[in-house]
């Protein structure tokens, strides 16, 4: 079973409709206990990241997430769910930037305005990547104004090039994140997710 | 790279596409779940379906079918028409679709788009303007019986200097001008909190003559969102122009694809044959898409010996293993008992060279003809099938 984390922000149901097609059962939730003894955690999310910290801190959710990680359990967030695992991000919250999970060293910043990019990125990218769970060259789909900039060079699993070449996968022991959608880039995206979903079955 | 989108856009009324997907034979065009997967299949980025339905009934049917293409589909997929609160919003968005498209509601009531954005997200609110060129201070508007002749005579020239573009916002199927400036009305929704734009030149919907690149440059020079152009394709060329001349970040047309006149995967070729980046998809994906998997979304495979036409083994393939096979030409399966990858041959050395593949005529099962180096079988045995079975 894999536990879809619910703090009530952003449509969950697309990654349990991804999971199920692919022959995985999942289950949305924020029972700290079906959390614990689920196979396989994936922390997704959109919007802003001030307020899923706020929601995910209130169920106490931050603290489940720590205590899920150091099972050594197979764990995926999903864009904002990438974002909210590093130390802080400089997207403001009530005037303040945002404390994040710090499970990963970094930091997560806006693409520069100075560019002429279109902010956000919305649209399908091509990663450039060495890990076999994230095929080198396959197009997967972003939307995010904000990127993450690990402090570990050995953390970053894939980039991309959007004016700027960036991280968009870390994979760091059991925890894989990645900025864009694996639930809504096609059949590239399903296969990424079941590469992942696999390990959970082991 | 970024890569500019192309999306086909479905009508829908009453819960059915009208004008359904005809490009490739389906049991029925009709059936908005049938269209998106075969849109999926043919490389679409995204989809747009917009919900002409006249009645409450009509409207009441879309949400079912938001469920059931998201259960199936799994590329982004925006809903527009008749989204008139953010109770309708949550409601579609919550059925599965990523995005909604919010056109007369957000002119009548802009705040709508600030409510939305600011509590689902700018992600998934698209704004769609719909826009028409101001000729001699007046504004060519549909008549009611949509024959786009009509002109709006209660507009004047002494109103020009109110459309420093030259375009103004209608609604209602364009019977409606609104008084706003197309480029005003851009920055505005920009402002409000609107993830990205879709706009449509209602003089050239329907004309096949390219799309309005003067307004779409505008707008999108006037914002830091993303621009979907839509009105007017007609040929390639005109999507070429629409991202370069227009600056479109993706281009959107509905019955030039419906009715197949323009496939989607030829006007890729064409885009990226002058140095548009698209979304290009590896062979192996490419048929990976277009086969049924059984349950485990798996492929059964049927191995035979090139040489001697003897059947060696049946096994398993993922889309991993299907890429890696046809990037190396040696058999590569998915292991069911250990749940990974497995290259034929690895331990033992009997690695089996790919000479050939077929397709079954129900693209559920691969045969592939192979040089095999020793024995196929575990056992020892050349072929997997050596009990036989007393009939």
């Amino acid at each position: 079973m894999i536990a879809i984390i619910d703090y009530g922000m952003g449509n969950l149901g697309s990654v349990e409709k991804a999971l199920t097609f692919i022959g995985y059962d999942s289950v949305i939730t924020d029972d700290p206990k079906l959390v614990m003894e689920a196979d396989g955690v994936i922390l997704p999310g959109v919007g802003a990241i001030g307020a899923a910290m706020e929601a995910l801190k209130s169920k106490n959710l931050d603290k489940v997430v720590h205590d899920y990680i150091a099972t050594g359990k197979p764990f995926l967030g999903i864009c904002l769910g990438m974002q909210m695992l590093f130390d802080s991000s400089e997207e403001s919250f009530g005037g303040s930037p945002v404390q994040g999970l710090s499970v990963l060293p970094g930091k997560v910043v806006r693409f520069p305005s100075d560019m002429g990019l279109k902010v956000p990125q919305i649209g399908w990218n091509a990663l450039s990547s060495k890990n076999p769970i994230l095929p080198d060259g396959e197009y997967v789909y972003f939307v995010h104004s904000y990127y993450c900039v690990p402090a570990r060079e050995e953390d970053i699993a894939a980039t991309v090039d959007y004016g700027i070449e960036y991280c968009c996968s870390v994979r760091r022991d059991n925890v894989l994140a990645c900025q864009f959608h694996p639930e809504k880039s096609g059949e590239a995206g399903l296969a990424i997710l079941q590469r992942w979903a696999r390990m959970t079955r082991k | 790279m970024l890569s500019k989108r192309i999306i086909p856009c479905l009508d829908v009324k009453n819960g059915r596409v009208v004008k359904g997907t005809n490009f490739i034979a389906l049991r029925d065009a009709g059936d908005p779940v049938e269209c998106a997967k075969a849109y999926n299949e043919a490389g679409a980025d995204e989809l747009v379906f917009l919900d002409i339905s006249a009645t409450v009934e009509g409207r009441g049917t879309v949400v079912d079918m938001v469920k059931r293409v998201a259960e199936q589909v799994f590329i982004p997929f925006t809903v527009g028409g008749g989204i008139r609160s953010l109770e309708d919003i949550r409601e579609i968005l919550n059925a599965g679709a990523d995005k909604i498209s919010l056109n007369s509601s957000a002119v009548k009531e802009p705040d709508l788009v600030r409510r939305a954005s600011e509590k689902f997200g700018s992600q998934c609110v698209v704004v769609a303007i719909d826009v028409r060129e101001r000729t001699g201070g007046k504004i060519r508007i549909a008549s009611t019986d949509t024959s786009f002749s009509g002109i709006d005579e209660t507009a004047s020239e002494a109103d020009n200097d109110k459309f420093p573009s030259g375009y103004e916002v209608v609604v209602a199927g364009g019977t409606k001008p609104t008084g706003l400036d197309a480029v005003a009305w851009a920055k505005q929704v920009e402002a409000l909190g609107a993830g990205e734009i879709l706009l449509t030149s209602l003089d050239r919907d329907g004309t096949k003559s390219g799309f309005d690149n003067v307004i779409t440059r505008a707008v999108a020079d006037a914002v830091s969102i993303p621009v979907i152009a839509s009105g007017g394709a007609g040929k390639m060329e005109d999507f070429y122009d629409g991202i370069v001349d227009g600056g479109a970040d993706a281009v959107l047309a509905a019955s030039l694809f419906h009715f197949g006149e323009i496939k989607i995967g030829d006007l890729k070729t064409y885009l990226a044959g002058k140095g548009i980046a698209v979304r290009t998809m590896t062979p192996a994906l490419q048929l990976w898409q277009s086969l049924k998997k059984d349950a485990q979304g798996l492929v059964p495979v049927v191995v035979v010996e090139d040489g001697t036409k003897e059947v060696l083994m049946v096994a398993y393939m993922d889309y991993e293993a299907l890429a890696a096979t046809m990037d190396t030409k040696i058999m590569h399966y998915h292991s069911r008992s250990r749940n990974e990858l497995w290259k034929k041959g690895e331990t033992s050395g009997h690695y089996q060279h790919v000479k050939k593949a077929f397709l079954d005529c129900d693209r559920d099962t691969l045969l592939f003809y192979c040089d095999q180096e020793g024995a196929a079988c575990h056992t020892g045995n050349h072929s997997c099938f050596f009990t036989e079975i007393e009939l």
